[in-house]
């Protein structure tokens, strides 16, 4: 007979330990390994059939490429509500959530016989009702020995770094900012959307077996999540049957100051980033290209928005994988955009010289041919040669297939920031974020018709509207009209002016602080040669080092530091036996080593790295490591676009 | 064309609000409880400031907030946007009013407080 457990997790025998992505990973390869722990010899692997739905796909693809699939014997993988044909004598391993619809299909596919054996696995707890669903269905179509197991895998998230994860890509609608900001939605609506954060949040915690201290400001969605996730944890340490957290205590989380932190904040406590242009790497193709999990998306020809109408039809696009094998995208990711450039050119000439060796190689090897004495004491030598120049050989392919990609990616990116002047977008909204004095006015960017896109202007607009210097309402009405005219859809502009009414605002002065911009005047090699990268024209940002508002919150809590935004924050700690008051945060004197970052409403790669960033800045100053998570990963025309929606709404 | 809130206070030493009442459904979810004290808080401010006697429109923040002070102290105020009609507000008030002096004792109005649960 079936019975649900979760799964064991192995506990890491290593002192720092494994972060949320690293223990997902190992979860779903022990999933894919028919619940058992995989050998350390890996003998040939039993074949089996994987299926999923699609969020058991956007959570399988950042982790294991197909390759990996394969090295762990899954011959065949496919989407639940898909057709399928039979495949007798092969066990099949479900990944997919415990909806009705899904437990339908399967007891579908039970009945239909589809294959030797079924290993199901719910990527989030099954609830008792559907278990009985579930049931009922197989045991009407006498299949109940065909079910091995039935796991609760407790991995409703996605991680796309060691340090980045995320809770949904497809289906993103039902928790993204505009749903929890729109007017017109009913407690129920809420409280399901609320819910299915939580769940997510409660598998990273189940995942890590380590249960957080919980701070969150008060009086909006953070608030809401953060409450129903102490109670969640809360019920889940109090209920005797449950051992989700019980392996790993004995090492980690007896003590609070081994037990990571968990801040969980609202997205308006800052939208401007959310529409900042940016000026990394990775950041910039989220911003400017498509990139999803951890895949980008470039058009091959003219990447400019102003192509001839008859030109689009002809685009071909191409998809990378930016995946965690990829060292120079491991070491350029959070580089400004120059020096991206150089070092794409720098890996292009080093991959030539190592060509240029080869070719030499054989062309020597050729010419000794015809003396034979020589030829002889030679061999030897030539021969290791040759031998290091094979095997060399797929390793120079790799690295061209990786420096061509950059290549590609990095002129289309490139492309876009010189047709938008992206990084006058850039300079000038640094300034405005840092409240520095301006050099040109706002609206002579906004009536340029040469500097980006109406997007373009309508974020530094908004951001001129949220952190620079005050403006009265007939100015904002004149900036509308100008943008008006420029063909911009103004409703974000609506959103925001409503939001500013009644939103509490704390973008005091201090909010932004540091950041602004050095333009370095020289190119160097880049102008020189002749590079593919001709940047002419294109300031050499260089950006100083600042902290965005989410980054100064953390680093408040984390370092116990006085702050007048973070200290009416609200404190859980689902380990201690009675709820306290959560107005009173007991006196930890020890700073956090370790915290997760959630922003409910959406998140972007700028605020990430600035954590990133801020990380780096404290080694060896204690601060170890620093998890960023968001209810989805959003770009600014796609926020911009859920502020269109809010403004149209008000109307 | 939307009505936000409707107030019933007494104008007393101090003003005090009687009973209210809200559709703030055009309000994002978590925006509702700031909304409504900013109402409720709005509402006493006007009353306090209102002559007895008078009635008046005030626009503030892109509402509208139309009172009226009656001349036994019992007030209303209406939020609203500025599609609403004035005149049906103003009418409105002074039914409602009306209506609630039938239905509560006069002498209650001075110590009756509106209780608030969350």
């Amino acid at each position: 007979m079936c019975h649900v457990t979760a799964t064991l997790r192995t506990s890491s025998a290593t002192n720092m330990a494994a972060s949320a992505r690293e223990k997902q990973s190992a979860a779903l390869k022990q999933m894919l390994n028919f619940g058992q722990v995989p050998a350390k010899q890996s003998a040939e692997p039993t074949w089996k059939i994987l299926i999923y739905d699609r969020f058991g796909q956007d959570i399988i693809a950042p982790l294991l490429s197909q390759k990996d699939l394969r090295d762990l014997g899954v011959t065949l993988h496919l989407l639940l509500h898909s057709d399928r044909d039979s495949v007798p004598d092969v066990p099949a391993i479900y990944f997919v959530m415990p909806t009705e619809e899904n437990i339908h299909r399967i007891c579908q596919d039970c009945q239909d016989q589809l294959y030797e054996s079924f290993y199901l696995n719910f990527i989030s707890a099954i609830s008792r009702q559907r278990l009985e669903e579930l049931a009922g269905g197989v045991l009407q179509s006498n299949a109940v020995a065909n079910i091995s197991k039935v796991y609760d895998q407790y991995l409703n998230f996605i991680s796309l770094e060691d340090d980045l994860l995320l809770l949904r890509q497809q289906g993103r609608d039902a928790v993204s900012y505009y749903a929890i900001n729109r007017g017109d939605v009913k407690d129920t609506e809420m409280e399901q959307i609320m819910d299915m954060i939580v769940d997510s949040l409660f598998s990273v915690f189940v995942t890590l077996g380590n249960v957080p201290v919980i701070r969150c400001p008060r009086g909006n969605a953070a608030e809401m999540v953060a409450e129903k996730l102490d109670k969640k944890l809360r019920e889940n340490l109090r209920d005797a049957r449950s051992s989700l957290f019980a392996a790993e205590s004995l090492q980690s989380g007896q003590f609070s100051f081994q037990r990571p932190l968990l801040v969980i904040l609202d997205r308006n406590l800052d939208l401007a980033t959310m529409l900042h242009h940016t000026w990394t790497y990775q950041a910039l193709g989220h911003d400017v290209l498509d990139l999803q999990l951890n895949r980008i998306t470039v058009e091959e020809g003219a990447a400019t928005p102003s192509g001839h109408a008859g030109a689009k039809t002809n685009r071909k696009k191409k998809i990378y994988d930016l995946g965690q094998h990829d060292k120079f995208w491991a070491a350029q990711k959070a580089s400004p955009f120059p020096a991206v450039a150089e070092a794409v050119q720098e890996a292009l000439d080093s991959y030539r010289a190592s060509e240029d060796e080869v070719k030499h190689l054989k062309h020597a090897m050729g010419l000794e041919g015809d003396e034979e004495d020589q030829a002889i004491s030679m061999l030897s030598d030539t021969t290791a040669k040759l031998t290091s120049a094979v095997h060399s050989l797929p390793e120079l392919l790799e690295q061209k297939r990786v420096i061509d990609m950059h290549t590609t990616i990095a002129t289309a990116i490139l492309d876009h920031i010189k047709e938008r002047k992206l990084d006058v977008y850039f300079e000038m909204e640094e300034k405005l974020m840092s409240r520095s004095q301006l050099d040109k006015s706002l609206m002579d960017i906004i009536t340029n018709p040469e500097a980006g896109s109406a997007e373009d202007k309508m974020r530094l607009f908004l951001i001129a509207l949220l952190c620079g210097q005050p403006m009265t309402e007939a100015e904002i009405d004149q900036y509308a009209m100008t943008l008006q005219e420029t063909d911009c859809d103004i409703a974000p502009l609506n959103y925001i002016r409503k939001w500013r009414a009644y939103a509490k605002i704390s973008a005091a002065p201090s909010t932004y602080t540091g950041g602004g911009t050095k333009t370095v005047s020289m190119f160097s090699k880049l102008m020189a040669d002749s590079s593919k990268f001709v940047m002419e024209g294109v300031k050499n940002l260089v950006v100083k080092k600042h902290k965005l508002p989410v980054t100064r919150i953390v680093d408040a809590l984390m370092e116990m530091k006085p702050n007048d935004e973070t200290d009416d924050y609200r404190y859980f700690d689902p380990k201690m036996l009675r709820a306290s008051d959560s107005s009173s945060v007991p006196r930890n004197k020890q700073p956090y080593q370790e915290a997760f970052v959630f922003m409910v409403g959406g998140g972007n790669y700028i605020e990430y790295q600035n954590l990133v960033d801020y990380v780096k800045s404290r080694v060896g100053m204690g601060t170890k490591r620093i998890t960023y998570g968001c209810t989805d990963l959003q770009n600014a025309s796609q926020f911009l676009m859920q502020f269109g929606h809010l403004g149209k709404e008000s109307h | 064309m939307k009505l936000y809130a409707f107030t019933i206070l007494y104008k007393g030493v101090k003003v005090s609000t009687l009973k209210a009442g809200y559709d703030l459904s055009s309000f994002g979810y978590f925006q509702r409880n700031s909304v409504n004290e900013f109402m409720r808080f709005t509402s006493q401010i006007i009353v306090e400031r209102t002559l007895v006697g008078s009635r008046a429109s005030v626009k503030e923040q892109g509402y509208l907030c139309h009172v009226y002070v009656r001349a036994d102290n019992l007030s209303g105020v209406i939020i609203s946007d500025h599609e609403y009609p004035q005149r049906v507000c103003f009418t409105l008030l002074n039914q409602v009013l009306d209506d609630f002096t039938n239905k509560v004792p006069a002498n209650t109005w001075q110590t009756a407080e509106e209780k608030i649960s969350k």
